[in-house]
């Protein structure tokens, strides 16, 4: 009788330190349900003590986490008392610690199951550490291991390690926790708290980040902020010996997550006019009289053989010019999908169809090398992001400046046809 | 904390998408139709403010202008040093309205004295505290729409300088029933939709400035968005933006227009979830706060504290655009 109620004990404890063990690796810290700060006020904190010291850092955590799974396995694969002395320890030690952290912060949970133990410490989770602890104790006699318990047990053994199994669940509440979590509605991308690390994780795992890591200056970007489903990292590089800035927009939604980036050479104003950039194609692209002074100039996106695993070289393929008025920022930018898309991928495809004054820019994107060989110039005025064609002086630029008079865009736009006529 | 370039950001955001510009023109950019200055001169018909941007601006009073100054006044006020506020006619040529150092308190209730007359108010991280003091025939109105005087309370009073301090002088809302931290936030799946509507009010601190410009109650807080780390989730669903972004900005009283850059995280505003009721009702929650010139410009009057709003996102268009694959 003895033997089997410390055999069935073996399987308890087996069974929830292995869960323990995972939830504590795989579900990670409850979130702090207390703020540090409310309204700008600190908020005095809990009388500090070890136990909270502990409970609070996700290494202890980790280590607690793993050391319960290999107990448990060690559980079902050997009978040896040290591994049964050790268990009894790591119980009893648990039960302590949840009373103290019970008497100093009960608001945190016990983490006893990673995230999921983020409710208020009560008396069950105190009776439930001790009610594990005796189990523990009572192992302390058996010969058996788990595995030959569970290969040639009893059923009466089966029986007591289910009864016990399904008391413990009564006494928890990680089981609603853990049912909460699957209900809970998902927060959309625009309104999620996504933190920075989050994004810098997805980042750096990405394609597009892996493919212009090597031409970044620094790992601290020069800009970080948010708009709505997308966080924007902005980096200092270098491409060809000249200074640009990689752009990566990450996504801040719960899954699927995609990486965007694009390359912006910061090619500065005066240049657009009169002293192209020799490096830069584009700038050779452009006519003098289509960009306003003091504007700068923006490469179009790279045609397709742009998107291979190599950065392009200056000169290779058609770009378009993009002069952006009121910044000094000039932009040749490649679009890249995060990880789910195929090699070459061409996101601009993906996106809705820009409309009106975007026409023009549209067709400078997909048809990059038409342009180029047609008319080895094209412009696309972007003042403020406003984007119309503007005409390049040379053959096959008239068009795109007719387009571009007759497209019905906004004020910048009319702007831009006002000069393109004047320059004719 | 330097205001971030918003135009940078944009055409860097612009870049990764490949997005065109939202149709300019149909909103103008900047404000118009008010002047935020210090007195200069002043006659019956000739007001000179100094805006600390270059020459002094010259504007004609009309016979019909209005000058406030802690309640209704005349050209009196318009002593020089005084600030003022100065809202033009619909033809931008005579002043309609002039506010004389006409301030605001928005915050949470810290302490306040057994009379009710001096309360120390929290305007939040970006503003700081505010000893108020509320004179006796203010107290009364104050007290109708805040009945409770007590620490944790919201408190929301129009003012007028004093060289003791900010002076109550009308409440500028109805003090909401729930203590400051106790807000029911928008359910967490609500979709935030392109264009939102609510109730807009004025602010005043060192991010107001002479220029219209918001204070966002939803700011990121991380990276350079420069939003609050412990700004409550409001009860309208916004989506995050950053410092820098551009809202157009639509006052449904006036039907006035305009695009205003976000200047401050507007965490105060989160904890308001009331409505305005300036023509008639508008949804629940405080959606924006303008900065005085932005609040006049748009057709508001400062003293009366509110209007009703409604939010367009467009102006930002990588907020929604395109949404990422798989998203909840």
């Amino acid at each position: 009788m003895m033997t089997m109620v410390s055999d069935a004990q073996v399987l308890l404890l087996a069974a929830v330190l292995t869960g323990a063990g995972l939830a504590k690796l795989l579900t990670g810290e409850p979130a702090p349900q207390r703020p540090e700060q409310i309204h700008g006020i600190q908020v005095p904190s809990a009388e500090p003590g070890w136990a909270v010291l502990l409970r609070r850092s996700r290494p202890v955590a980790v280590v607690h986490g793993l050391v319960e799974v290999a107990l448990g396995v060690a559980l079902m694969l050997s009978a040896h008392p040290a591994v049964r002395v050790a268990t009894v320890l790591l119980l009893g030690a648990a039960t302590w610690v949840v009373g103290e952290l019970r008497q100093r912060t009960p608001d945190a949970g016990c983490g006893c199951f990673g995230a999921l133990s983020d409710e208020r410490i009560g008396r069950r989770e105190i009776a439930r550490a001790a009610l594990l602890t005796v189990a523990a104790l009572a192992t302390l006699g058996g010969t058996a291991d788990g595995m030959q318990v569970l290969t040639g047990g009893p059923w009466q053994t089966w029986a007591l390690c289910a009864l016990e199994l399904a008391a413990l669940t009564a006494l928890s509440r990680e089981p609603a926790a853990l049912l909460r979590r699957r209900r809970r509605p998902a927060v959309p991308c625009e309104r999620r708290r996504s933190p920075l690390r989050e994004s810098q994780k997805i980042l750096r795992r990405s394609r597009p980040w892996r493919r212009y890591r090597a031409l970044l200056d620094s790992d601290e970007p020069l800009d970080v902020w948010r708009e709505g489903c997308w966080r924007f990292l902005a980096y200092p590089a270098h491409r060809d010996g000249r200074p640009v800035e990689v752009v990566f927009a990450v996504s801040t939604a719960h899954r699927d997550r995609t990486v965007r980036a694009a390359v912006l050479d910061p090619a500065p104003r005066e240049d657009a006019p009169s002293a192209p950039a020799p490096a830069t194609p584009t700038s050779q692209a452009t006519g003098p009289s289509t960009a306003a002074p003091g504007a700068a100039v923006l490469p179009v996106p790279p045609s397709r053989e742009h998107r291979s695993t190599e950065p392009p070289s200056p000169g290779n393929g058609a770009e378009t010019a993009l002069s952006a008025a009121g910044s000094s920022a000039a932009a040749s930018h490649e679009h890249h999908d995060g990880e789910p898309a195929p090699p070459g991928t061409d996101v601009a495809q993906a996106a809705p169809p820009s409309s009106g004054s975007s026409a023009a820019a549209s067709q400078g994107h997909h048809g990059g090398e038409l342009t180029a060989s047609a008319a080895g110039s094209a412009a696309v005025k972007a003042s403020g992001g406003c984007r119309c064609a503007a005409s390049a002086v040379g053959a096959g630029g008239s068009k795109a400046g007719d387009a571009a008079a007759g497209a019905p865009a906004g004020g910048e736009c009319r702007e831009c046809a006002r000069q393109y006529v004047m320059s004719r | 904390m330097p205001q971030p370039d918003g135009a940078l950001r944009r055409l860097r955001s612009r870049a990764v998408f490949d997005l065109p510009a939202p149709p300019a023109g149909a909103v103008p950019d900047a404000p118009p139709r008010a002047v935020r200055g210090t007195i200069v001169d002043a006659s019956p018909h000739l007001l000179v403010l100094d805006t600390a941007a270059g020459e002094p601006v010259r504007l004609p009073m009309a016979p019909t202008t209005s000058v406030w100054h802690g309640g209704r006044s005349g050209p009196q006020a318009l002593t020089p040093g005084r600030e003022a506020i100065v809202r033009l006619d619909a033809d931008g040529s005579v002043a309609e309205r002039v506010w004389v150092d006409i301030t605001r308190v928005t915050g949470t209730i810290l302490s306040c004295d057994r009379d009710g007359r001096q309360v120390e108010v929290d305007g939040g991280p970006h503003r700081g505290r505010t000893l108020l003091t509320i004179p006796e025939d203010a107290l009364r109105r104050v007290l109708v729409r805040h009945p409770m005087l007590e620490p944790g309370y919201l408190m929301d009073v129009i003012c007028v300088r004093s060289p003791d301090g900010p002076r109550a002088v009308r409440p500028g809302t109805s003090q909401p029933g729930h203590p400051a931290d106790r807000i029911v936030p928008a359910p967490a799946d609500a979709p935030s939709p392109q264009t939102v509507q609510g109730s807009a009010t004025w602010f005043d601190g060192p991010a107001a400035g002479r220029a219209a410009g918001a204070a966002y109650p939803a700011v990121d807080p991380e990276g350079d968005a420069g939003g609050c780390a412990d700004a409550p989730q409001g009860c309208a669903p916004l989506p995050c933006l950053s410092r820098g972004s551009v809202l157009i900005v639509r006052n449904e009283c006036s039907g006035r227009a305009l695009k205003v850059p976000i200047v401050e995280c507007g965490c105060v505003a989160a904890r308001y979830c009331d409505r305005c009721v300036e023509c008639g009702t508008s949804p629940r929650g405080r959606i924006v706060e303008l900065t005085p010139v932005g609040f006049a410009a748009l057709g508001g009057d400062l003293d009366a504290g509110c209007f009703n709003v409604t939010l367009d996102f467009t102006a930002t268009a990588a907020a929604f655009h395109p949404a990422p694959e798989g998203s909840p």
